[in-house]
């Protein structure tokens, strides 16, 4: 047992250590944030482990066994999918400033100020209880703490002076914000401390009772078999009423909660500071999971073999452990832990239900019934309904807790919770991924499932609780009708209460939500904003708005200023002015573009729904009649049509774009090949013209000339008159390759005979250089179908290169002929030892004019250039392959592959 | 298919597959590992961090 006045202080030093980390929170979000890593994301979304999971969790297995664990399946479940779908929750938020779960649904669905006030009450309605839950273990762990369970009128208020003392926390450092796209950087600090405390509290007292108290799990358990009280532990159809359907349909439902319930929704999107975070918290939080629930079995069955013969409640083995065993520093770190877990809960939980309340109920409320825009007190209101908002949250649930609360277990009350919050999974996923789901569906279909979940669980509760008098309804159903019984409605029996309603609840609800989807028209602006929320990348494709007067810019500056402030406006209009290049004048009419700017930047600081009464007022908008409704899907419809042809017509055009910059290239590239053509032939001709000109001349103006140097210069004349020649037969080969002008002569040849007579033709050549040609040729029965000059000028082409190409470093000069034949071709191989061709200059060869000058060779070979660029079309033609290998100062190697006739 | 869709395709599959296969379980019910853990606990845990490693990679190997 611990003193009243002990614990009192130390809880007012951690609230104290709690408001200090807030305060540091928030003063380093404008340096270097605390919160801006995936740990501190991670950490936070652990508020889903409230004082029910560090109590109850114990509880629940003592007195149920395994079947706790559904509750954290459900978001194992669900953590593989958080960068999919948690990113894109970040997204949509932040682009529609999105500022609560009601918010969310309400503004996919149209904005719709009646969905979004139903959403808010039956979220207050269902979060009350969970919160009252948590001031309840506050209080009862208190109690056993001080050992008092007689009345004190100090202990007894403890419900109520942590509510005033978490409002106060709340208004402090969870409104600081005006704006909902800033992050309470402070309050979130404060969620991830508390995070890590109780998991160490937790994880200190599970190794407390495991190993000191009791001498390890082996001990614990095999104990717990002695005494045969492992059955709901180890089995699971004996955990459940149920059995598997039990377990299947509790795994669902922590599932949806987890997104759902507002809390986490808060967390996981509205104070994201970076959705990259998504990515590596997903596995930090599971790891925390783990963490937590590990001690979970062994403690529950430690409680109950230690504890057998009392009649302690077991939601308290936790803290009963320390206090029964005297050790009051640990036990104060239990309900600290536990008293974390709690806070923490009830601080986030307050602030997301404060703005559901005051951005769909309060404000909207107010702005409604004000004819204009006139007090200039308009900010202080929305300030105040803002924090206002707070207390009564907390003091409904405060005062739940003293009416109702007591007679419910922790698990019992979260979990009828649980089913309430899973009433809007169906719009809220429904809403992210089908763009025809709409609000009347959505309405219908979370009427129905709240009205099965007050039904099947509420009512029951009620009258369980004794505040109803009528327990023969439970047993025998309203006017003694069976099939209407609550806990067996239309005869669906063996299922336990919680999965009985989630079952009901939950499928009449997405039956109605699709029927009611399928079978309405929805509005202009309720598809408009699926669009935006399921096409995430292309938001501003359509928008609707309904009739309206014309606005002026200073009316709608005046209103935006009573909201935010003229510094604030003033920014805003600055900053779109830089965006879009466009700037007003006070008497200008406005663009529908601009207001829906504005309209945007305004529920940032008021919500969506207020914004849009706000802006729809000034606009004095006017309720679409079905029949222009109609017109105007009928002119979307038309838009879409034209837009989608218009698209083709532009994929087109790009396309044929894209051909015309192509060939444009292509053309370029040959008036560079023919300008570099014309330099190269004048070039080449001009060399041997040159020299023809002036040996003619010297034998013309110098007849004393002897006989020998006479002989000289007219051999040269000769030899350049034959080299001009080659080069004008040759320019004129290659131009008639290429115009497909060329004559050939296609027919039945021996390979064989080509070669010999390639070969005869350039012996005198080698013969003078000492070059000697080896013929290897074997296949000598080779027929080929081929044009005989042509292909005889290919061989010709490639011994003289060989012969042209020798390396004077070597002692034998030597061409070799060989064959290689396959099923359909020959391959004709020429191999010298001359210098060879870098390896670079293979392909650069057979290029028109393009002659490689090796470094052992003085002047630049002499040649057109154009010989193996036509020795290669030639081949092409007879449908063969001109290919070479070379080792530059080894070899090189032509390869001619031809095919041959059977 | 779009990499995008396939990613969709394959996230839905193994989650139905993975959410959809607990009744097998029940052939071997909650047997306690390591003296106390309960082995569908560390069947879903183990599945739910391969699953994670999975999509990352995919996504990952679709970004490049």
């Amino acid at each position: 047992m611990i003193s009243l006045w002990l614990i009192i202080p130390i809880c007012i030093v951690y609230l104290a250590l709690l408001f200090g980390i807030a305060y540091y929170g928030d003063k380093r979000s404008t340096k270097k944030s605390l919160i801006n890593n995936h740990f501190v994301y991670a950490l936070s979304l652990t508020t889903y482990f409230t004082a029910w999971s560090f109590y109850g969790n114990v509880g629940k297995v003592a007195t149920s066994g395994i079947s706790f664990i559904t509750t954290y399946i459900g978001p194992v479940i669900l953590a593989p999918l958080w960068v999919i779908l948690f990113k894109k929750i970040i997204r949509v938020c932040k682009r529609e400033k999105i500022s609560s779960i009601s918010d969310f649904i309400a503004t996919r669905y149209g904005k719709d100020k009646f969905l979004g006030n139903l959403i808010t009450i039956m979220v207050f309605i269902f979060i009350i209880p969970y919160i009252s839950i948590q001031l309840k273990a506050i209080s009862t762990s208190f109690h056993i703490l001080i050992d008092s369970p007689v009345q004190n009128s100090v202990s007894n208020k403890i419900p109520l002076f942590v509510a005033i003392i978490m409002s106060l926390f709340v208004i402090l450092f969870g409104t600081r914000n005006t704006r909902s796209e800033q992050v309470n950087e402070g309050m979130v600090s404060v969620i991830a401390f508390e995070a890590i405390f109780k998991l160490i509290a937790f994880i200190i007292v599970g190794v407390y009772v495991t190993y000191f108290i009791f001498n390890g799990f082996g001990d614990v358990f095999s104990k717990a078999t002695a005494k045969d009280i492992l059955g709901p532990v180890a089995n699971i159809q004996d955990s459940l009423e149920g059995g598997y359907w039990d377990w299947f349909s509790l795994i669902i439902l922590s599932f949806f909660v987890f997104m759902l319930l507002p809390r986490q929704f808060h967390l996981i999107a509205l104070e994201n500071k970076n959705e990259e975070h998504v990515d590596k918290a997903s596995w930090v939080f599971l790891l925390y999971l783990l963490a937590m629930t590990l001690f979970v079995v062994p403690i529950a069955i430690a409680g109950k073999l230690y504890f057998f013969d009392t009649s302690f409640s077991a939601d308290s083995y936790v803290l009963r452990f320390p206090i029964d065993r005297g050790n009051n520093l640990l036990a104060t770190l239990v309900f600290l832990g536990g008293f974390s877990a709690a806070t923490g809960m009830i601080i986030v939980e307050t602030i997301a239900i404060s703005k559901m309340l005051s951005d769909n109920i309060f404000i909207p409320f107010i702005l409604n019934h004000l004819k204009t825009f006139s007090t200039s007190k308009i900010q202080k209101v929305i300030s105040f309904c803002k924090r206002i908002s707070i207390p009564i949250v907390l003091l409904s649930a405060y005062t739940y807790t003293e009416i109702i609360g007591e007679g419910s277990t922790l698990v019992e009350t979260g979990l009828i919770s649980f089913v309430g919050i899973a009433q809007l999974a169906p719009s809220f996923f429904g809403g992210l991924f089908w763009k025809k789901a709409n609000k009347t569906g959505t309405i219908s279909g979370i009427i129905v499932g709240f009205f099965i979940w007050s039904y099947t669980l509420l009512f029951p509760a009620f009258i369980q609780s004794g505040l109803i008098d009528s327990l023969s309804i439970l047993s025998n159903g309203p006017f003694s009708i069976s099939l209407l019984k609550p806990y067996a409605l239309l005869g669906l029996e063996d299922l336990n209460p919680i999965s009985h309603g989630f079952f009901w609840s939950i499928t009449l609800n997405i039956f109605f939500y699709i029927i009611g989807s399928v079978f309405t028209i929805p509005k202009g602006i309720e598809i408009q904003q699926a669009n935006k929320f399921i096409d995430i990348k292309d938001p501003n494709e359509y928008r609707f708005r309904n009739r309206y007067q014309k606005v002026y810019f200073y009316q709608l500056y005046e209103l935006i200023i009573k909201f935010i402030g003229s510094k604030n406006t003033n920014m805003y209009v600055d900053q779109y002015d830089k965006k879009y290049q466009k700037k007003y004048r006070n008497n200008d009419i406005l663009e529908i573009h601009f207001v829906d700017y504005m309209e945007n930047i305004l529920s940032d600081y008021i919500g969506n729904i207020s914004a849009r009464i706000a802006i729809s007022k000034l606009l004095n908008e006017e309720p679409l009649s079905r029949k222009e409704l109609i017109e105007i899907l009928e002119e979307t419809k038309d838009a879409i049509t034209h837009s989608k042809a218009l698209t083709v017509k532009s994929d087109e055009l790009k396309r044929i774009q894209k051909t015309l910059l192509e060939s444009n290239e292509k053309l370029k590239e040959i008036d560079q090949i023919k300008d570099e053509f014309i330099l190269t032939i004048s070039h080449e001709l001009r060399t041997p013209i040159t020299s023809i000109r002036l040996l003619s001349e010297m034998l013309y103006h110098e007849p004393a000339l002897y006989e020998d140097q006479k002989h000289v210069f007219l051999k040269t004349i000769i030899q350049e008159s034959e080299r001009l020649s080659d080069l004008i037969d040759d320019t004129l080969l290659q131009e008639k390759l290429e115009l497909g002008q060329l004559n050939w002569e296609f027919e039945d040849y021996f390979v064989h005979e080509i070669i010999s007579n390639a070969v005869n033709a350039v012996s005198p050549i080698s013969k003078d250089t000492g070059i000697v040609i080896r013929n290897h040729f074997s296949h000598n029965n080779t027929l080929i179908h081929a044009d005989k000059t042509h292909l005889e000028r290919v061989l010709i082409n490639i011994f003289i290169n060989a012969i042209k190409f020798y390396d004077p470093e070597k002692d034998t000069h030597k061409i070799e002929i060989s064959s290689i034949i396959d099923s359909h071709t020959i391959t004709i191989c020429i191999e010298d030892n001359g210098i060879g061709i870098a390896k670079e200059d293979h392909e650069k060869i057979f290029n028109t004019f393009v002659q490689i000058q090796h470094e052992k060779q003085k002047n630049k070979p002499k040649g057109s250039g154009l010989g193996l660029s036509i020795a290669k079309k030639i081949v092409a033609h007879h449908k063969g392959i001109l290919s070479v290998e070379s080792e530059i100062n080894v070899y090189t190697k032509f390869l001619i592959t031809l095919p041959f006739k059977n | 298919m779009k990499t995008i869709g396939k990613t969709k395709l394959i996230v839905v599959a193994l989650f139905f597959f993975f959410l959809f296969n607990f009744p097998f379980i029940g052939l071997i019910d909650t047997v306690l590992i390591f003296g106390h853990i309960p082995f569908i606990y560390i069947y879903f845990y183990t599945l739910s961090l391969l699953l994670i490693l999975i999509i990352r990679y995919i996504i990952n190997h679709d970004k490049k």
